[in-house]
């Protein structure tokens, strides 16, 4: 397989945006500190996690309107399978994103993928982490462009606290997307369209998105049906940009469909633009390490 | 404060003084544990392993054997240098006793 696509449609099927150096927040003095070890340790420690494009390709199969672009692959080829790298928070923080969803209707808290392409990398993910923090430790990564907005992504590792005694610590970690500019908090319209367009554009990295779309199959159909399915979540038409791989064009299109509904809804939530900007979280993933009990196996 | 917590009076502020000796930036290096043995309380001894998916290190001191009377015990993750250039996941866990 051509390897140049080959790592477009990794880096793409990974939002491989989410990269950098963890910021962590110390939970106070009075716990014992070991939420801050194991946010330290996941923020430290590498590992590689195999996955397969397959329940993407299974997913188009299924859909009445995705069944003839669906790519005519074997779910258990080589083809499919990839492997991420990186940091356990970093890895956690594209799992977050990876499981993005968009619902412009409801008013859900939880918001289902967009498309399957991801779900081995996230169910991975999960394994991965869960194998070195075991049964009490619960990790939270989170992302939300601003509280309460009608996209984000979530991915939650291990079992619910069982006890009151929990100790919490913070990670931030950066999506890669540029943060908003100052200008942006000029007003509720700027800011919205400015939101709206990182949101589209770690949702389809529009470099590697065009990158793989010229590529070959499977890698440009999965991208194909995941543009689809976006453009299905915002009542956006994207058909002509995709003709000739226009990515940034079709971003932009899908862009200009969230901004006034992120507009509005910053301005009924916040005084100002100011305020506003400063509840933005569209360029990092939150992740929330909660310990209890006894985590004190040697394992 | 339940009976376990006081437990680990010793071992807790040793663990913390341990993980210092023995990593650097935050990532512990196996090869380091020998110094863990300079940061015992006085009048203890202090066994330290580290382990990992791909193996175990001490600083060449046997732990007692577990619910021994009067040892004290505590335990972290943390990150371990497993050598070239890669980090891995390990826990580290200190012994402390007379």
């Amino acid at each position: 397989m051509n390897v140049a696509i080959d790592a477009a449609i990794c880096l793409l099927l990974l939002s491989a945006a989410v990269v950098g150096l963890a910021t962590i927040d110390r939970s106070p003095a009075a716990t014992d500190g070991s939420a801050d070890a194991v946010a330290d340790a996941l923020a430290t420690t590498t590992a590689a996690v195999n996955y397969s494009l397959a329940p993407g390709v299974r997913e188009m199969r299924a859909s009445a309107s995705a069944a003839d672009l669906a790519p005519e692959i074997a779910l258990d080829s080589p083809e499919l399978d990839r492997t991420a790298r990186g940091s356990l928070a970093g890895l956690l923080a594209r799992g977050a994103v990876a499981g993005s969803g968009v619902d412009l209707d409801g008013e859900t808290t939880d918001l289902s993928s967009l498309t399957r392409s991801r779900a081995g990398f996230t169910a991975g993910v999960r394994d991965t982490v869960r194998a070195r923090t075991g049964a009490s430790v619960r990790i939270d990564a989170t992302w939300r462009p601003y509280p309460g907005a009608p996209v984000g992504g979530h991915l939650g590792v291990g079992p619910k606290p069982s006890s009151d005694r929990v100790h919490a610590a913070t990670l931030t970690i950066p999506t890669g997307i540029e943060p908003l500019p100052p200008s942006t908090a000029d007003g509720f319209d700027r800011l919205g369209t400015a939101v709206a367009q990182r949101t589209v554009n770690l949702l389809v990295p529009p470099g590697p998105a065009r990158l793989a779309l010229r590529g070959d199959d499977p890698a440009a159909a999965l991208v194909r049906h995941r543009y689809a399915r976006l453009a299905a979540a915002t009542n956006a038409s994207v058909s002509a940009p995709l003709t000739t791989e226009d990515t940034a064009a079709a971003n932009a299109r899908i862009a200009r469909r969230l901004a006034p509904r992120m507009s509005a809804d910053l301005r009924s939530e916040y005084d100002s633009p100011t305020q506003a900007a400063e509840a933005v979280s569209v360029s990092s993933v939150r992740i929330v390490v909660r310990t209890w009990g006894d985590t004190g196996g040697d394992r | 404060m339940l009976p376990t917590e006081t437990d680990n009076e010793l071992a807790d502020p040793t663990l913390d003084r341990v993980h210092d000796a023995v990593s650097t930036g935050g990532v512990v290096d196996p090869v380091a544990l020998l110094r863990a043995s300079r940061v015992a309380p006085d009048g203890y001894r202090v066994a330290v392993a580290v382990r990992t998916a791909r193996g175990r290190w001490t600083n060449g001191r046997r732990p007692p054997s577990d619910g021994r009377p009067g040892v004290d015990r505590a335990t972290r993750p943390v990150s371990v240098a497993a050598g070239g250039g890669e980090v891995i996941w390990g826990r580290l866990t200190v012994w402390v006793w007379r």
